[in-house]
């Protein structure tokens, strides 16, 4: 199958590496060690070697062949052939492949004749009916009734010549019925007697022909089971969907949820600045830069609501726009993170609202500073805070609008 | 036979032996990635898928289906052939 070769000489590295002698004695040893049996083989019967195999000498008689490229027949003189017999460890080493297919008994054949038989009534009589229907003036029976009636008159009044010619002519139509008869069972029952087809390249053990009828039968269950699941799963989609929709469509729950965003949104625009962001509105101009100081500081200090003292504070200098925009959005990130993580201790306390409410402030005053935060690290956010971000921002956009119309 | 070999070769016995396994655990090994090795004036080792067949048990005549089966095989060369049969 695969003629890659084995090659000797790393056959003698191997050797080397494992037993630290020299090139030509590895060399040295192979070849003494496969002559030596050789000797062996010429002296004995046999010779056998632990884990490998044994070799024999068989001794075959003279025989005649045919020359299969020149035609005519050849001797061939008596001599000893050699027979290699693998140890049982090398030979399942190598077979480990296929250790798992295990041979099968087939069922005797005695069993399969009392099979035929079983069928053969059921078979005969439909295989009449349509005998009948297809000859029906060639039926067995009724010929032979026939010739029963009038054959023994005959023989005693007329002449014999007559009676050959009659049963000449019967005995052709008999044939005839049976020639049409073995075509019409061939017809009916086709795998009656070359018993089951038989698909040579099948790999597994689980699987014989025998049981085609488990096989067929365990299918149409497993077909069924999947079809089970199936129905169940889209059952489960189904009413998940509803179920949604319905709670969706409550209207006091939107309300509610409209109140609380209200309350959220005034919050929002009426919270006051930390001291980082008293800080850089005095440095910077800017007080929305404040995570950027916060990112600085954060190490030592988580909670952005901390008021560090003056002498502890790290203060950058004051970061471009454009070059510094993703250690803004950065800053802006962790702080938001820090908000959010407070939040989560106590989410029902007023304070953790307060801090929620902290948190959407952040992404909404970087967003102002860097337009597209929002948009770009949305998947940071919680889902909540950023849609409530986004209308804080169409609000802000509003005011700023009419504002700048008056 | 390792006396023999160690002997004739000057290396000790144990070696010998540790070689001598090794060099049988090579050549099953190389025909088990479906290699062949070929030792000159002695013969060809390799390996052969032989085909699922149906057969009788001899002991009991009943009839059976054999797997497929990778089978380790043996070819003397001509050399050793004559050697043999002189």
């Amino acid at each position: 199958m695969n003629n890659d070769t084995f090659s000797q000489t790393t056959l003698i590295k191997i050797l080397q590496e494992k037993e630290n002698i020299s090139n030509e004695q590895a060399k040295d040893f192979i070849n003494l060690y496969f002559s030596i049996i050789a000797r062996e083989l010429k002296n004995k019967n046999s010779v056998t070697l632990h884990g490998f195999g044994t070799f024999k000498k068989v001794w075959s008689e003279t025989s005649t062949a045919n020359n299969p490229a020149q035609g005519g027949i050849v001797n061939i003189p008596a001599h000893y052939r050699i027979k290699f017999i693998p140890a049982a460890a090398a030979a399942e080493r190598i077979n480990k492949p296929y250790a798992k297919l295990k041979a099968v008994v087939l069922k005797d054949e005695i069993t399969l004749d009392t099979e035929k038989k079983q069928v053969q009534p059921s078979v005969s009589s439909t295989e009449k009916t349509i005998f009948s229907i297809i000859a029906p003036e060639l039926s067995v029976p009724a010929q032979q009734q026939k010739i029963q009636q009038t054959a023994f008159p005959q023989i005693t009044t007329q002449n014999i010549q007559e009676q050959k010619i009659t049963t000449q002519i019967i005995n052709r139509q008999v044939i005839q019925q049976q020639i049409i008869k073995q075509q019409i069972i061939q017809s009916v029952l086709p795998s009656d007697k070359d018993g089951e087809p038989y698909d040579p390249d099948y790999d597994s053990d689980s699987i014989t022909a025998d049981d085609d009828d488990i096989r067929i039968i365990s299918r149409c269950w497993f077909i069924a089971g999947i079809a089970v699941i199936c129905a169940l799963m889209l059952l489960v989609i189904l009413c998940s969907t509803l179920f949604n929709r319905c709670s969706s469509t409550v209207p006091t729950g939107v309300l509610q949820l409209q109140k609380k965003q209200k309350t959220d949104i005034e919050k929002a625009e009426t919270i006051s600045d930390n001291s980082y962001a008293q800080i850089a509105a005095i440095q910077y101009g800017e007080h929305l830069l404040w995570p950027y100081i916060y990112g600085a500081n954060r190490l030592r200090h988580s909670d952005p609501d901390y008021t560090i003292p003056l002498r502890e504070l790290i203060l950058p200098v004051k970061p471009d726009y454009t070059l510094d925009s993703n250690d803004i959005e950065q800053a802006a990130i962790d702080a938001y993170n820090a908000y959010q993580t407070q939040y989560q201790k106590q989410p029902e306390s007023a304070e953790g609202q307060e801090k929620r409410v902290r948190a959407v402030r952040v992404i909404t005053d970087t967003e102002q500073l860097i337009p597209g935060f929002l948009g770009r690290y949305e998947m940071k956010f919680n889902v909540n805070d950023a849609r409530l971000a986004r209308i804080l921002i169409s609000h802000q956009n509003k005011k700023g609008n009419a504002s700048w119309k008056k | 036979m390792i006396d023999e070999l160690s002997e004739e070769l000057g290396i000790g016995k144990k070696i010998c032996g540790n070689l001598l396994t090794t060099v049988q655990d090579e050549i099953v090994e190389a025909l088990v990635r479906g290699e062949r090795y070929s030792q000159q004036g002695f013969g060809v080792f390799s390996m052969a898928i032989s085909q699922e067949r149906v057969g009788r048990n001899p002991f009991t005549g009943q009839k059976m289906r054999f797997p497929k089966k990778r089978r380790m095989k043996f070819k003397p060369s001509s050399v050793l052939k004559e050697d043999i049969n002189e």
